[in-house]
């Protein structure tokens, strides 16, 4: 134990280096810029970064491709707060209470509680790595099938906390849903399936971005066509705080430990990625 | 709750989306079939379930025509930028990104009443923006076609 925390303080020394320093903070930046990118991905941005580094030592290029798939991950809410379009299929549920203050003029601070809650997930997400890891790889080998097919039931019963007035529309949303998600080829036979005639864009499926995009961005664009443009808006002086109150980090700190918890146990299984995170995360934000 | 005359079409709607998916359902060979033809059965039922719930509102609570739901809707401008966005996804395709996103925002912004020099800025800077981004920087493909 005591040589593994050694070593630990030495990995950790190390990246404190200037050199990788001032590449993570690039790195942070470059990923930024990617994940506001309504379109692409955290994974397609280190992949795009990839070719810079290979000229770098292995550890500063792998300090790069972590930072630029944290910031990645954060940049996509600045879309989805500030345009209603996730940048990263993560942050889609980011879109719903993000642009909600953005509305209020409250921009400011939904943009800087999504920094404050990416820093500590990201920070508590490694200490998890750390220290977790290994009996987290355990309960992960025994996620079979069953569990995998609960873990999808879970994620369906989140239907009944945001279906709003009629349970019963929401559920017909979900089971719409369900259905356009056979739209591909069948993972049991391969058999390709309501694919408008061999269509093959729908190989894998409606990519998740692009349904993303045609849910929040679209559907905001032919929100506001249907309006009367009854006056241009005009720039007025910013009067929305950036900072958060004591009152109000008190209030988001149970909400990152909680989602720090339910993230680390959705993110260890193979496959499921940082999508379903924020959607299986209660949110005391809402409105 | 009042049944509103609106939520008819919804029903309608959800009964041809059932209809379409079950027939192209039928083409699927017997073992890629089980899955999709379960998902329709349970938003067949659940549509019915929302049907009868809107006729025991009617009986119960009376009907309204859900007009005020479209209370200052804009039929002539909803219907061109639905139009001009179907119009914009095709032309993307078949001819190119630069060109059709120049061509539509010109088109839907003078539409839209905006200033001359603001169509010209936001055009600009825009397509500036995207070409730095993506096809200098990140040199990601854009959709390209007969034209740039």
């Amino acid at each position: 134990m005591l040589s593994t925390l050694s070593v630990m303080g030495q990995g950790f020394l190390h990246a404190m280096s200037p050199i990788n320093l001032i590449m993570m903070i690039a790195g942070v930046a470059m990923g930024i810029i990617v994940g506001c990118m309504p379109g692409l991905s955290a994974a397609m941005g280190v992949a795009l970064m990839l070719p810079l580094t290979f000229t770098m030592q292995q550890d500063t290029a792998l300090i790069v491709l972590g930072a630029i798939y944290c910031g990645a991950i954060f940049g996509g809410s600045i879309s989805a707060i500030l345009i209603h379009t996730p940048g990263t299929p993560a942050s889609a549920a980011t879109a719903i209470e993000g642009y909600q203050m953005t509305k209020r003029g409250q921009a400011g601070k939904a943009l800087f509680t999504a920094c404050y809650a990416s820093f500590w997930g990201g920070l508590l997400s490694c200490i998890s790595l750390y220290f977790f890891a290994p009996l987290l790889a355990e309960l992960t080998l025994k996620f079979q099938s069953a569990e995998y097919f609960w873990l999808s039931i879970f994620g369906l019963t989140i239907i009944a906390g945001v279906a709003g007035k009629s349970l019963v529309k929401g559920l017909m949303s979900g089971a719409l849903g369900l259905l356009l998600s056979t739209i591909g080829s069948d993972p049991g036979s391969g058999m390709p399936r309501f694919m408008l005639g061999g269509n093959s864009y729908f190989y894998d499926g409606i990519n998740v971005t692009c349904a993303l995009i045609g849910l929040f961005s679209m559907s905001q664009v032919f929100m506001l066509a249907e309006k009367k443009i009854t006056e241009r808006a005009q720039a007025s002086k910013v009067t929305d705080k950036m900072s958060l109150t004591r009152e109000e980090r008190k209030m988001i700190r149970p909400t990152i430990v909680r989602s720090w918890i339910i993230g680390n146990l959705i993110g260890i299984l193979p496959g499921a990625g940082a999508a379903p995170r924020p959607r299986t995360t209660p949110s005391p934000a809402a409105p | 709750m009042k049944m509103k005359y609106t939520d008819v079409g919804i029903v309608a709607i959800f009964y041809v989306i059932c209809g379409l998916f079950f027939a192209e359902t039928m083409k699927l060979p017997a073992e890629s079939q089980t899955y999709p033809k379960f998902i329709v059965i349970i938003l067949f039922g659940l549509t019915t379930l929302y049907l009868i719930q809107m006729i025991m509102n009617a009986v119960k609570n009376g009907t309204e025509s859900g007009a005020s739901d479209f209370e200052g809707f804009q039929a002539k401008q909803f219907f061109v930028c639905l139009v001009l966005a179907f119009v914009y996804i095709l032309a993307v395709i078949n001819i190119g990104f630069y060109v059709s996103t120049a061509v539509f925002l010109v088109v839907s912004l003078f539409f839209l009443k905006v200033k001359p020099l603001y169509i010209a800025i936001a055009t600009v800077a825009l397509l500036l923006l995207i070409y730095g981004a993506f096809t200098l920087f990140l040199r990601v493909q854009l959709p390209n076609n007969i034209l740039f």
